[in-house]
């Protein structure tokens, strides 16, 4: 009985919202809620639920927990199924929005390899390994003949390269374009051997370039232009 | 599905082709001309979830149709708003059909319902950053929940005393959801509203079996007190 009255007013405690946490009757109650819930869901091991049998025998406070939860989710069980105001059946349009084709994805993985290979050529370039073999005979070429000319255009020859290295794939094109006309310029007052030799043999690597960054441009629009959009900003 | 009597080899096509239990030899030929729907509707999930992920749209809107009335509930009883639910819901599928190729086997009923409570999650955060839903429309949308509610909560030839309680207790109950902190709502809903298993509740929302018991627990608890705080007729 006293026990009785003790749940009922722990009942009535946490109605007016005064729970206290920590309190041996809370503590107590956490003990069981668990067990409690699992019971009523019949998925207690035979074990626990003899054991809580026992304990609901001498436990008012259990107890009324029991048939309480019991009853909450009786009526929560009851609760029906909303129909649905729409269905949520997808249209071809939305599905090619949501999903791009594959190209998408090809694109991407092409704009990647286009940028490893750009900066491979860039780092050939830099490390001077297309201009070398033609460049170095003419410089040394020249010396024999010009002490002072040789090394300008030396220096000349490997400023430019370093801009064009250093430049990024935006400015590939204008710098490419600096360096193809101010080497000559520059060379042609000091050493003109050199500068028909280093003109002849950075050709190809800058068309490698100019043509790997058209591509890399042109894989990154379509990877760009091919995105899957969010569905909170999907407008179908 | 498989039947002792078939011929080695069958089942391998009849699980492509097919969800019936035996198909003779003869028929095969026939399986060409059935009409796609007609093969979809007998199609196993497993072989749907196939189907969709190499890029079959008709595939995953049968899966669509299996799971909207599922996603839209749990939507529903989370956000208590129709058409925040419906949103949700159509979001639920377009994610699902964006990142299908993610979903590595398993259930795919637990994988959509993980997207589904992810996306409830996020549009409750943002509520609560910008609340636009006032108590009172919080208490109206109740009432249209408790009142849809009705058709399964109140008996046919109940009283109009009756009535009138068992509509109040549906707006509780709805309200009671409500009340609970989201972890434990979202438990809760699956739970006794949606009867799933503590297993599959436990891969929707990425908890530990113990800690979605203790949810569960904590939260049938609160409804409870919720109804016995608010409406003196829980107890009938």
């Amino acid at each position: 009985m006293a026990l009785g009255r003790a749940a009922y007013n722990i009942v009535n405690q946490i109605k007016a919202g005064k729970e206290n946490s920590g309190s041996e009757g809370d503590d107590h109650r956490a003990e069981w809620l668990i067990l409690i819930s699992d019971y009523i869901d019949g998925t207690l091991p035979e074990a626990a639920s003899q054991r809580l049998k026992t304990h609901l025998a001498e436990c008012a406070q259990c107890t009324a927990d029991l048939e309480g939860l019991r009853q909450t989710v009786k009526l929560l069980r009851r609760l029906p199924e909303v129909s649905a105001p729409r269905s949520f059946i997808l249209t071809p349009a939305q599905a090619r929005r949501l999903r791009p084709s594959p190209v998408y994805r090809y694109a991407r993985v092409a704009a990647a390899i286009a940028a490893a290979f750009l900066v491979f050529a860039f780092v050939l370039d830099l490390v001077g390994l297309f201009a070398a073999p033609a460049a170095q005979p003419s410089a040394v070429a020249v010396a024999t003949a010009d002490p002072t000319p040789t090394l300008e255009a030396v220096g000349s020859l490997s400023g430019g390269t370093n801009r064009a290295g250093a430049g990024s794939i935006s400015g590939l094109t204008t710098n490419i374009t600096a360096t193809a006309t101010a080497n000559p310029t520059k060379v042609a007052t000091t050493a003109p051997q050199t500068q028909a030799a280093a003109s002849e043999d950075l050709t190809p690597i800058r068309w490698v370039e100019i043509v790997l960054a058209v591509v890399l441009i042109m894989f990154a629009s379509f990877a760009f232009v091919l995105r899957p959009r969010a569905p909170g900003r999907l407008k179908i | 599905m498989s039947n002792p009597n078939q011929p080695p080899g069958i089942d391998k096509v009849e699980g492509l082709v097919s969800g019936v239990s035996f198909i003779p030899k003869k028929d095969m030929l026939l399986i060409g001309s059935r009409s796609f729907k007609a093969q979809m509707q007998e199609e196993p999930e497993d072989k749907l979830v196939a189907a969709a992920q190499s890029g079959d749209l008709a595939a995953f809107n049968q899966l669509v149709n299996l799971y909207q009335q599922r996603v839209f509930n749990l939507a529903y009883r989370m956000l208590n708003e129709s058409e925040a639910a419906a949103d949700a819901a159509q979001d639920t599928f377009f994610q699902a059909y964006r990142a299908l190729h993610q979903f590595r086997g398993g259930s795919f009923k637990s994988w959509l319902l993980r997207i589904a409570s992810n996306i409830c999650y996020d549009r409750l955060r943002v509520r609560t950053r910008r609340p636009t839903t006032s108590l009172d429309e919080m208490v109206a949308e109740a009432e249209k929940v408790g009142g849809s509610d009705l058709a399964i909560l109140e008996d046919e030839d109940g009283d109009p005393v009756e009535h009138a309680t068992r509509r109040e207790l549906a707006r509780e109950l709805a309200l009671a959801l409500q009340s609970l902190p989201e972890d434990q709502r979202i438990a809760v809903i699956l739970s006794d509203v949606q009867n799933l298993s503590y297993e599959e509740i436990g891969t929707i929302t990425g908890a530990s079996l113990g800690t979605v018991k203790s949810r569960i627990s904590r939260g049938r608890l609160k409804v409870r007190e919720y109804l016995h705080k608010n409406q003196g007729t829980f107890s009938q």
